[in-house]
């Protein structure tokens, strides 16, 4: 079977990852560029919904697909993808969102031990935090997470040690080349450094999409 | 209209009312959930002769009680268990008319770990994407949609079905298959996403050795202990997760994702329980022992449409054939 659909959407390999899942890896130079192909697949692939596709997940340089592996194998799956017409007419939608935070020094989250760590001042901190431009690269973990990145060099930590049982919903949170905030109450093993201004029940009103850009504001002073 | 169907009096380790899971929502975040056992499920469902998937009861190592509040008919599929109505005792894997007044208790053998209560009526209580699913962390399904397991007291309501006639179950048939999926031996697993990146030894490793199951299990994975897989840091980004999913974290110690499982995970992927041996898995009890064997996904996913045919066979048969 020749697999045009390889070069058509940029895919690096796939791999079964079950008897009724495939998972694609895509090519790029860099991240925004992979998981641009992954939305877009994505995209492609709903606007599809062959009946048998049963949860096509995006992630950040990775898209599954599950099928009803009682009617279809993965061969059906990969001549349908070969099959799959690029329409460059569709445009991309992505939201920009603007979110208000409050920045916290409280005992309970960690803002003094990440500046300290990262060997800045509070402000420094929060300058840099609030410039950076962030892409939304993955929803998932649990409802409505959404992983914002990529962070700074200069910010970055790498997880906590020791993760946390309760993180109360609307906390804002760092690890690694990302930051979220929590939209429900959960386990969490990020460095907490600040809470959502708002309520966090209208957190998935804002209703995050893969390739929608963020910054954050402070707010801290407003209260 | 909501009829009371029954009232729990012990709740075993844990009853959740489940039905077959979310269905296209990972890509918000939202776990699949649905059964730990989608055998025992099925063949519930194919006993009361539901149409659609219907939510049953999954109960969780231990003793549960309930007083039935009406005529019904009910199953009980799953691990080995004590069933008795009114202390006589029934049989699993069998549809069974209960009265008004009724008191079933069953109790889960130690070596199994979960059954599923099946009713003829269809379970009222709360819905979730599109799902009566009960999960806890997304405080999602239950009697009052809060994410509750049930508790001591709680009754359950539903709505009778428009199921009319009582087919014949060729019962050996049943029984043969049952025995062929919770055989003992080892559960089959394909390779995972990121075998390669594990060294030759941790694959032999996880095949020769045994593992046991802790209780730091549930419904999100299963945590097993024993010689270290591979003790490793592998950073990679996260990806989705199939059921049966094994991620290794740094200590070397399998978690198999199993149906409330997240729908994202950073850990590297060694290896994926066959679909078929799901079952069997899911009733492994805390401190039982696993071990595993090789297969690969094709020949597992044949394995998955044989026993397909074979459930669609039992079923389904007409008396000519």
């Amino acid at each position: 079977m020749k697999q045009r659909w390889l070069t058509q959407w940029s895919v690096r390999h796939f791999l079964l990852s079950a008897e009724n899942a495939i998972t694609i890896y895509f090519q790029g130079d860099t991240l925004v560029q992979q998981n641009s192909r992954v939305a877009q697949l994505h995209r492609h692939i709903l606007a599809q919904a062959p009946a048998w596709l049963e949860e096509c997940v995006p992630a950040f340089d990775t898209l599954m697909l599950q099928y009803d592996g009682l009617s279809v194998d993965h061969y059906h799956v990969l001549q349908w993808l070969d099959g799959l017409e690029e329409r460059h007419s569709e445009s991309i939608t992505s939201v920009h969102h603007t979110i208000d935070i409050v920045f916290d020094r409280a005992d309970e989250l960690d803002l003094n031990r990440v500046c300290s760590s990262l060997g800045m001042d509070r402000d420094a901190f929060i300058q840099r935090y609030c410039d950076a431009a962030l892409r939304v690269y993955a929803i998932g973990f649990s409802p409505g997470f959404a992983y914002l990145g990529e962070l700074p060099d200069s910010l970055q930590l790498p997880r906590r040690d020791e993760p946390r049982t309760v993180v109360p919903a609307g906390t804002l949170a760092i690890a690694d080349a990302y930051t979220a905030i929590y939209p429900t109450e959960s386990p969490g093993g990020w460095h907490l450094i600040g809470r959502y201004a708002r309520h966090s029940k209208t957190l998935l009103s804002l209703n995050f999409k893969i390739g929608d850009t963020v910054a954050f504001r402070d707010v801290s002073g407003d209260e | 209209m909501s009829d009371a169907l029954f009232q729990v009096k012990e709740t075993a380790a844990l009853s959740c009312i489940v039905d077959s899971g979310r269905r296209g929502m990972q890509a918000q975040g939202i776990s699949a959930s649905g059964p730990m056992d989608w055998f025992a499920y099925t063949i519930n469902n194919r006993l009361l002769e539901h149409t659609e998937p219907a939510a049953q009861v999954e109960i969780t190592a231990g003793q549960f009680r309930a007083v039935f509040a009406r005529p019904l008919r009910i199953a009980i599929t799953g691990g080995k268990a004590h069933c008795e109505l009114n202390q006589q005792p029934i049989e699993q894997w069998k549809a069974v008319h209960v009265e008004k007044g009724d008191v079933l208790q069953l109790v889960i053998q130690p070596n199994a770990a979960r059954l599923y209560l099946g009713v003829s009526f269809s379970i009222d209580s709360g819905t979730r994407y599109n799902s009566r699913c009960t999960v806890a962390r997304e405080n999602a399904g239950g009697l009052a949609n809060d994410g509750k397991a049930l508790n001591y007291n709680d009754t359950v309501y539903g709505a009778p079905t428009d199921v009319q006639y009582q087919r014949e179950v060729d019962e050996s048939r049943l029984s043969d298959l049952i025995r062929r999926v919770y055989q003992h031996g080892p559960i089959r697993v394909l390779p995972g996403e990121q075998v390669e990146v594990f060294s030759r030894l941790a694959w032999r490793r996880l095949l020769s050795e045994s593992y046991t199951l802790t209780a730091q299990s549930n419904r999100m994975g299963l945590r097993l202990r024993g010689n270290p897989v591979q003790k490793m840091q592998f950073k990679m980004r996260s990806e989705p997760l199939s059921f049966g999913s094994m991620q290794v974290p740094p200590d070397g110690q399998p978690i198999i994702m199993m149906s409330d499982r997240q729908t994202l995970g950073g850990y590297p992927k060694l290896a994926k329980v066959a679909h078929v041996d799901l079952p069997r898995l899911a009733q492994t009890s805390i401190d039982q022992q696993i071990s595993f064997s090789g297969a690969d996904a094709v020949t597992a996913r044949n394995d998955w449409r044989m026993l397909d045919l074979s459930i669609q066979r039992i079923f389904y048969t007409d008396s000519s054939s």
